[in-house]
């Protein structure tokens, strides 16, 4: 009788409790509980005005930025501005304008520009400052800019552009990538974290595309044979063809930085492609960039025979969302497989596991074989890369196969460098693409593995981008035209040549090599490989035809620099690579990460006593994108009510115990 | 006699019953101590994983099995300090707060957001006050100080976290309410920071 007292009353103080903590919670959904009022509305102090003027030549685009600060307060000020350019820009001149007074940015060591700028500023003196943040991630800080007065900063870049079949893309980035992985803050590598924004600028919220900070932009495209269909997919724009160059700008005389800017046209398609080299002369050496063209539109028989290996990260940071995509990714790609090809399938975790010991040929069986492995993946456990990278290099392989491994994974490693080492050990002949997964992968190693694997990447954020993306690798992996492709130049000449690894040939995509030559061969020799030798012999102009300075050099030197990048990154060696990769960026008058450009006015324009203000310039949001989101996690653990029914039992057992005893 | 037999049975019943019921107790009461000890257990371990990361500037897993791994310090105003992770996983959470990964980093222009279990390791939040300074030590040993400027309650089923890059702030986030009974409850108590100016206190005067 008593139990069943007890019982009853303990479940209904359960469930009073229960429902007490219930309605406590849902009357206050969204309400503040405080918040600090008394802010006063904020107007910006400074105005930015971008002009951006592109002259393109051939494949070479040079860029020059000017961006104009108006001070529109009655107060001396300072300002910083964050900015985007593209990952490959070679950044090679500055020049402030104050009025009509014009004064050329020298380039110095990134620690010593910060000085020579800070005493500037704290003298009273005008000055300018441009710095590499990250690859391509830039700031502009001028300092003393005086009241109702305006500081001009003009940057140049030069750069290769992107060229698909017989078109030409040129993109001008406006605002921050919208989606920031912060994995990237490995690329500073020992560089000390450089905090972007130094705190003691007063950061501003983001405008969405309002009347400040707008661009003007115009385009020369030089003439060239079928030049036509001058396109842009971002502005509506204008051409015009006088002179025989085309000039293209917005229809719009101002347009807002909530997007990037991009143009597209074509060229007359050849009958026979061949590689084009362009060579620029300085200071008694010659700097090239050359084109190498895809030899033909491939036939069938021409398609090299391969071998597919896919890798699959099991781990359990690829939990939920990621597997699904990584899953679907697969499965897409083991039904686009054909005939006539190989394939295997590692998944790792703690662990990995193979579908086959050795590469099957495709077949009904082994594809279905294959989905059946696909289906019972699951993410769990911990990352161990390394092994299965290893074992997909090593397996046993027909030199008449080409070897692609696609890597499917989110990248969330802590031993980048071991991993590049592998990579760069055990490549021998096979490629390597990686597919990252997930809304925020590790970017940087999905790029440069790939990079060292001389692949491709892949990224893959959300499910219904599967299809497209993986298309889209796909159509590149099937057909390579040219693989093991070496420049021969005559033994007599000094050639320093990037990338020091020439990656494979795909139809319609040419690549580009720069290089840097003590003097002009006859001609340049390409040598590749497909289904057998291929060669193809590229002839130069004599001496004078190359003194036009278009910037070749900064391309050169910038590939140099990525490349001494890249060695430190897989030696993790940063430190060691610093004075070198500083010493090519002093040569060449490049910013880099260890090299900024600054400029100072010798008048000193403020009297130190008076006040300076910092002010940061806001950027201005992506279009579309107003603001990035995440879902919330779950952060109870759930000890409270453990406890709570622990208590009451505990209470409950000592009631029945304590009776008992009494009646006893 | 049968009175006997009832007597016995009952006994018998009301003895399985007790046991069952202490056992019970015990198991509730152990796995939220577990819960408990874990959390605060874990962050001794993460303690040397954190200063093996400043040593080196390279992650370090706090355990050789771990799937995760310290990217940040963070003391709170009272100067408790917590290892934050690289992950809000539920995995990753039972062992420390966790960073969101499409946040930003510490100091750095744009929204740092750590979350954490309200009955482990952001218990502190329940106390906080408008205007009181928590701080973050990022991987290369800076300090950045960050004033409490707003709290708010949302409501994470027609709400989601504002990720965004221009501003630095700090946003810290929990369940809510704090004592409630039910772990799984929709509601989460949001903590905004600024970013003090001029504060980026160096390791020694930081305590």
């Amino acid at each position: 009788m008593n139990i069943r007292r007890t019982l009853a009353f303990s479940g209904l103080l359960l469930l009073f409790f229960a429902h007490l903590a219930k309605a406590g919670e849902e009357p206050q959904a969204g309400s503040f509980v405080m918040r600090n009022m008394g802010q006063p509305d904020y107007h910006p102090a400074l105005l930015l005005g971008t002009e951006v003027k592109v002259k393109i030549t051939g494949p070479i685009a040079k860029v020059v930025v000017r961006q104009k600060f108006y001070n529109q307060s009655s107060e001396y000020m300072e300002g910083k501005y964050l900015f985007p350019l593209p990952p490959q820009a070679a950044v090679n001149a500055m020049v402030m304008t104050l009025g009509d007074r014009v004064i050329k940015g020298e380039i110095h060591e990134k620690q010593k520009a910060q000085e020579i700028y800070n005493k500037a500023v704290q003298q009273g003196k005008q000055a300018g400052l441009v710095e590499q943040q990250r690859a391509n991630l830039f700031t502009t800080q001028v300092g003393n800019i005086a009241p109702k007065d305006t500081i001009i900063v003009e940057i140049t870049y030069i750069e290769t552009l992107a060229r698909l079949g017989n078109e030409f893309s040129f993109n001008f980035p406006m605002t921050l990538t919208p989606r920031y992985t912060p994995q990237d803050s490995i690329e500073q590598l020992n560089t000390e974290t450089h905090t972007i924004m130094n705190s003691k600028f007063v950061t501003q919220k983001a405008t969405e595309a309002e009347l400040t900070n707008l661009a003007q932009i115009s385009v020369e495209i030089a003439a060239v044979d079928g030049l036509k269909n001058i396109e842009s997919s971002s502005h509506k724009i204008n051409t015009s063809n006088k002179t025989g160059n085309w000039q293209v700008s917005t229809q719009d005389n101002f347009v807002a930085m909530n997007r990037d800017f991009t143009l597209r046209w074509k060229i007359a398609n050849q009958d026979k492609n061949s590689s084009s080299l362009f060579l620029e002369k300085l200071d008694g050496e010659y700097f090239g960039v050359l084109m190498i063209m895809p030899p033909e539109v491939p036939k069938k028989d021409s398609v090299l025979a391969r071998e597919t290996i896919f890798i699959i990260d099991t781990s359990g940071s690829m939990g939920g969302e990621s597997i699904q995509q990584a899953k679907a990714s697969l499965v897409f790609a083991i039904n686009k497989l054909s005939e006539h090809q190989r394939f295997n399938i590692i998944e790792f975790n703690s662990i990995h596991r193979e579908l086959f010991t050795q590469s099957q040929n495709v077949s009904f069986e082994t594809k279905q074989q294959a989905l059946d492995f696909v289906k019972s993946l699951q993410a769990d456990g911990g990352t161990e890369m390394g092994p299965a990278l290893r074992v997909a290099l090593t397996m046993p392989t027909d030199p008449e196969y080409l070897r692609q491994i696609i890597f499917i994974t989110d990248g969330a490693v802590g031993n980048e460098n071991e991993l590049f080492n592998i990579i760069h050990q055990l490549l021998g002949n096979s490629r390597l693409f990686t597919v990252g997964i997930g809304s925020a992968p590790n970017s940087l190693f999905m790029k440069k593995a790939a990079e060292f694997g001389r692949g491709t990447q892949t990224s893959i954020n959300q499910l219904d981008q599967v299809n497209q993306e993986m298309t889209k690798l796909f159509s590149q992996l099937e057909k390579p035209l040219l693989r093991d492709i070496q420049l021969q130049l005559p033994e007599s000449i000094q050639a320093e040549i990037y990338p020091q690894k020439i990656p494979d040939l795909y139809a319609g995509e040419p690549l580009i090599v720069s290089m840097k030559l003590d003097a002009i061969p006859d001609a340049i020799k390409v040598v590749g490989k497909s289904q057998t030798e291929w060669t193809e012999t590229i002839g130069t102009l004599d001496d004078n035809a190359y003194n036009e300075q278009n910037g070749l050099s900064s391309i050169w030197a910038r590939a140099k620099i990525e490349s001494l990048t890249d060695h430190a990154l897989r030696e993790n060696n940063m430190e060691e690579m610093e004075p070198e990769i500083t010493k090519v960026a002093l040569h060449h008058q490049l910013v880099s990460r260890y090299t900024s450009f600054v400029a100072v006015e010798q008048v000193i324009k403020r009297d130190p006593a008076d006040p300076l203000k910092e002010e940061q310039v806001a950027n201005v949001l992506p279009k579309g994108s107003s603001m990035n989101t995440a879902s919330y996690p779950r952060t109870a653990a759930g000890v409270e009510l453990l406890r709570l029914v622990g208590v009451l039992m505990l209470m409950l057992f000592a009631g029945i115990k304590w009776k008992k005893a009494r009646r006893s | 006699m049968t009175n006997l037999k009832i007597y016995f049975s009952k006994k018998i019943h009301s003895k399985m019953f007790t046991g069952l019921l202490l056992t019970l107790a015990l198991i509730c009461l152990g796995k939220s101590y577990w819960i408990s000890g874990k959390a605060v257990v874990a962050q001794l371990l993460i303690a040397n994983a954190w200063q093996k990361t400043l040593e080196t500037g390279k992650d370090t897993k706090p355990w050789s099995w771990a799937d995760t791994w310290p990217v940040a310090l963070l003391i709170t105003p009272e100067g408790e300090e917590f290892y934050v992770l690289n992950s809000v996983s539920g995995q990753a959470l039972a062992f420390g707060p966790g960073w969101i990964a499409q946040s930003a980093a510490p100091g750095q222009q744009g929204n740092v957001i750590i979350a954490a279990h309200r009955d482990t390791h952001f218990q502190f939040l329940e106390n906080v006050q408008s205007n009181e300074s928590i701080q973050l030590q990022d991987r290369s040993g800076k300090f950045y100080r960050y004033s409490i400027s707003q709290m708010q309650v949302v409501d994470s089923r027609d709400q989601t976290i504002e990720i965004q890059q221009q501003t630095a702030e700090l946003t810290l986030i929990t369940c809510y309410p704090f004592h409630s009974l039910n772990p799984g409850g929709p509601l989460r108590f949001v903590v905004h920071a600024r970013l003090l100016t001029d504060e980026l206190v160096s390791a020694a005067n930081a305590y």
